[in-house]
């Protein structure tokens, strides 16, 4: 059976992406898949080949014929989005493609047309195959592109006989992180000790309980506020949550991404220590 | 004048800008559009007022339907499902469209409100605050966005907190902004992320300027990516500890007076007068 871990945070910027990293290499029989379509890094260190490249159609979009067109407005009166102007001129951007106007139009002026939201790649990490998109800049229908990187990730692990899936999600609690977390096996909740950090970790754990999935929770250099993270600490012992690690802050970490380096296997010294060795084994799709 | 602030990586520090700017300046009004992880109004104490945003979902009368299968076809989002016995409707599917009552022959699709969220308002020294919190399991804050915005406003400037990314909550927060405050983190994953916003916003050509923030002394990436791309840099932050402590804390940093010195720097590049 394919195993699959998420990798979430409510608030962004609490290390997700640098927690990915620094599991990657300890994990075998690997596919990634960077679920965070609107800001995929995992690429930009791991320095892999890019294999394949697919457009996904997540939408239909409307497109009017002029000569068509009687400028009723039945149309832009529909639009439930206000994509539609006054002069019939329809801004793609607002669309999200519920083909009202197509069916509403008395002369059939618009056609719907299927419509790019944005590219899947399939590339080659030293750690296994890997499947990650971007989201063309402003596009709708995001959580549909992360459903088919997750798809695709299947797909090639079924191919390449690996068991285990690893998933980077984006921030937030909306339609991405939804499709990220539905039915995974697992999923760790990266926070960091401070207000926001505590506040937007509840959530996401909402969110979790709501879909039913298992998770342990991370707190990211939880040394920048010890009361903070006693504070997130005792919420997740209620919650009945465990938190399985607390990371350092230390500059090294930050140093070794921006040096393309996983910050696992750099020589430092929070990753030879006993807290994130058991760390790994608490996550279930690392072997030991 | 409106002027949004966004992030293409999470946890640049928009918040921050954003609460402390609000704070320093005079007839302002503030909308927090980060409707999945609000974070404003820990920042801002007050008494709130919370008005509920809905959408509409469509009820299906079933003693009129035929299951004929028409309004499955026709929703776009996959929120109504046929069965055998009846068509089902995924609240949280609907993207509030009000199209399958249009297809439906029978008449059988009416609509009612299903809440998707929540604005608070709050008055922070006169002047006022609104923050959207998308509720947990909905999809889309985009309705909660679009009705804050809606609001009427009496003050001279509106500053909207953004969501991170360049997804269409991104595009519906730089509906009809005149300015864009562009928060890039130091290092290769915030340049690289705050690339993406820089092709998004030179597609809606809307003037925007970039605040280079956590930058450390000998790191240059961000500071090359700004100068090899011909951007507007509005200030460099360094990265500062005091400024980390006092934020995580929900403090604002308007009584530092290096901070003060940093939006003064910004409100002039803006040109907010
Ligand atoms: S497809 Fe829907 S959202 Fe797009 S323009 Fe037509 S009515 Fe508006
Ligand atoms: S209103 Fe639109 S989105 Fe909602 S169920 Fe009907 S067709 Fe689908």
């Amino acid at each position: 059976m394919i195993h699959e871990l998420a990798i979430l945070s409510g608030k962004g910027g609490t290390g997700k992406t640098t927690l990915a990293l620094s599991l990657i290499p300890f994990i075998e029989d690997l596919v990634i898949a960077d679920c965070d379509v609107d800001a995929p890094d995992i690429h930009l260190v791991l320095a892999n080949q890019t294999i394949n490249t697919i457009p996904f159609y997540g939408i239909q979009k409307p497109f009017i014929n002029d000569n068509l067109c009687t400028k009723c407005g039945l149309c832009a009166m529909h639009c439930n989005y206000g994509a539609i102007s006054d002069d019939i001129i329809i801004d793609l951007k607002k669309c999200e493609g519920c083909t009202v106007c197509n069916i509403v139009c008395p002369v059939h002026a618009i056609s719907m047309v299927d419509t790019v939201i944005g590219d899947l790649y399939e590339k080659e990490t030293p750690y296994g195959p890997m499947i990650d998109a971007r989201l063309i800049p402003g596009e709708e229908a995001s959580g549909k592109l992360v459903a088919e990187v997750r798809r695709i990730s299947r797909e090639a692990a079924k191919k390449a006989n690996k068991n285990h899936i690893l998933i980077d999600g984006s921030p937030g609690v909306g339609c991405n992180v939804m499709s990220t977390i539905t039915g995974v096996n697992q999923a760790i909740l990266v926070t960091e000790p401070s207000e926001s950090g505590f506040h937007d970790l509840k959530r996401i754990i909402q969110l979790a309980k709501m879909v039913s999935v298992d998770v342990l929770v991370v707190v990211n250099k939880y040394n920048n506020s010890i009361q903070y993270t006693q504070i997130i600490e005792e919420y997740c012992n209620n919650e009945g949550i465990e938190v399985a690690l607390k990371i350092p802050y230390d500059k090294a970490i930050f140093h070794s991404i921006n040096n393309l380096e996983s910050p696992s296997l750099s020589t430092h010294p929070f990753f030879q220590s006993d807290e994130w060795k058991q760390f790994l084994t608490k996550i279930q799709v690392v072997n030991i | 004048m409106n002027i949004a602030i966004v992030s293409g990586k999470g946890g640049s520090g928009k918040t921050t800008i954003a609460v402390n700017l609000f704070s320093y300046l005079k007839d302002v009004r503030l909308i927090d559009a980060d409707t999945e992880a609000p974070n404003d109004h820990l920042y801002l104490p007050g008494e709130d007022a919370t008005d509920t945003v809905n959408k509409e979902i469509p009820i299906i009368d079933q003693t009129l339907c035929t299951k004929c299968h028409a309004c499955a076809d026709f929703c776009a989002f996959n929120a109504i499902v046929p069965t055998k016995t009846k068509m089902l409707v995924f609240d949280d599917l609907c993207h509030d469209c009000r199209g399958c009552h249009l297809v439906c022959q029978e008449g059988a699709i009416s609509y009612k409100n299903h809440p998707i969220g929540t604005i608070m308002t709050r008055n922070i020294d006169g002047k006022p605050f609104l923050s959207g919190t998308l509720s947990i399991g909905e999809q889309s804050g985009n309705k909660i966005i679009s009705t804050m915005k809606e609001t009427k406003s009496t003050t001279k400037h509106t500053i909207i907190d953004g969501p991170p990314g360049v997804s269409c909550k991104t595009v519906e927060t730089l509906d009809g902004v005149d300015y864009v405050i562009l928060v890039m983190e130091d290092g290769l994953f915030g340049l690289h992320d705050a690339d993406m916003v820089v092709e998004l916003l030179n597609e809606l050509k809307i003037p925007f300027g970039v605040v280079l923030n956590k930058a450390y002394d000998h790191v240059h990436v961000g500071q090359n990516y700004i100068q090899e791309n011909l951007l507007n840099l509005l200030v460099r932050i360094p990265y500062d500890e005091t400024y980390q402590n006092l934020s995580s804390k929900g403090k604002l940093l308007t009584g530092e007076i290096s901070y003060q010195r940093i939006l003064d720097t910004i409100i002039k590049g803006v040109g907010i007068i």
